[in-house]
């Protein structure tokens, strides 16, 4: 696995949690319905995709690369929350998309191209 | 500011903590993983063995639960850049205990993202 595919494993990983985030707010309008909650039912199975993605990318990514790069989260919810539940996108959110992909660009310039897998 | 602020501060704050131990007890646990992916979906229960990477997932979903608490009762303009915090502190765990080095654009890059976060913070407050 090269570092671009962990940098690109924990983007998508992030894209799944937003989803997640985004079926656990319909969720929870449906509240205290749990059974047949089926967005809430949806959103956990994401969360938990999510978290084997995330636990995958680690095995030759670096913690301090990777883990900032989940604040690519918030760009995606934002984007998410502009669509379904109309909050509109203004300037600042712009701005801060832009700030976030630079940091994660940034980021990715760091990032070492030995990583070493931590022996338990 | 008034007392729930307060205390939504300190919630988010302290789950910052807690959210950056997550990413470092994933790291320890994707290293026991000897197997590809593809045996992974053949046999889920492997995930569950691993008992770092449940642990990290643990942290993770308790600092999540903090997370949504603690930003219902504060200003998001005010919260967001905190939960950039645990970017920094997982930084700080991963040189300490994964033998991780930071470098200037290690540093650039997250203080990009820090901004980042508290300008589409400042926007969600705007509504």
């Amino acid at each position: 696995m090269t570092k671009l595919k962990a940098i690109a494993m924990v983007v998508f990983c992030t894209i799944i949690t937003s989803a997640g985030q985004i079926f656990w707010k319909f969720g929870a309008m449906r509240l205290p319905d749990l059974l047949h909650n089926w967005p809430l039912w949806t959103g956990f199975c994401l969360h938990v995709i999510a978290a084997a993605i995330l636990i995958t990318s680690f095995k030759t990514g670096e913690v301090s690369v990777l883990f900032p790069m989940y604040a690519t989260n918030y760009v995606w919810v934002s984007i998410m929350s502009a669509h379904f539940f109309h909050e509109p996108l203004n300037a600042l959110k712009w701005a801060g998309m832009a700030a976030v992909l630079i940091g994660v660009i940034l980021l990715g310039r760091g990032a070492h191209k030995h990583t070493e897998v931590v022996t338990p | 500011m008034s007392a729930t602020s307060w205390f939504a501060i300190y919630l988010v704050s302290f789950a910052t903590l807690i959210s950056a131990l997550g990413p470092i007890f994933m790291k320890k646990g994707a290293a026991q993983f000897t197997v590809n992916p593809r045996k992974l979906l053949k046999n889920p229960g492997l995930l569950f063995k691993n008992y770092n990477a449940m642990l990290g997932c643990a942290f993770f979903g308790i600092s999540a639960v903090f997370f949504v608490i603690g930003l219902k009762y504060g200003e998001l303009s005010v919260l967001y850049p905190i939960t950039s915090l645990s970017y920094i502190w997982a930084c700080g765990l991963s040189v300490k205990y994964l033998g991780e080095k930071m470098n200037k654009y290690k540093w650039i890059g997250i203080l990009c993202i820090i901004i980042g976060v508290a300008l589409i913070g400042m926007g969600r407050a705007m509504h």
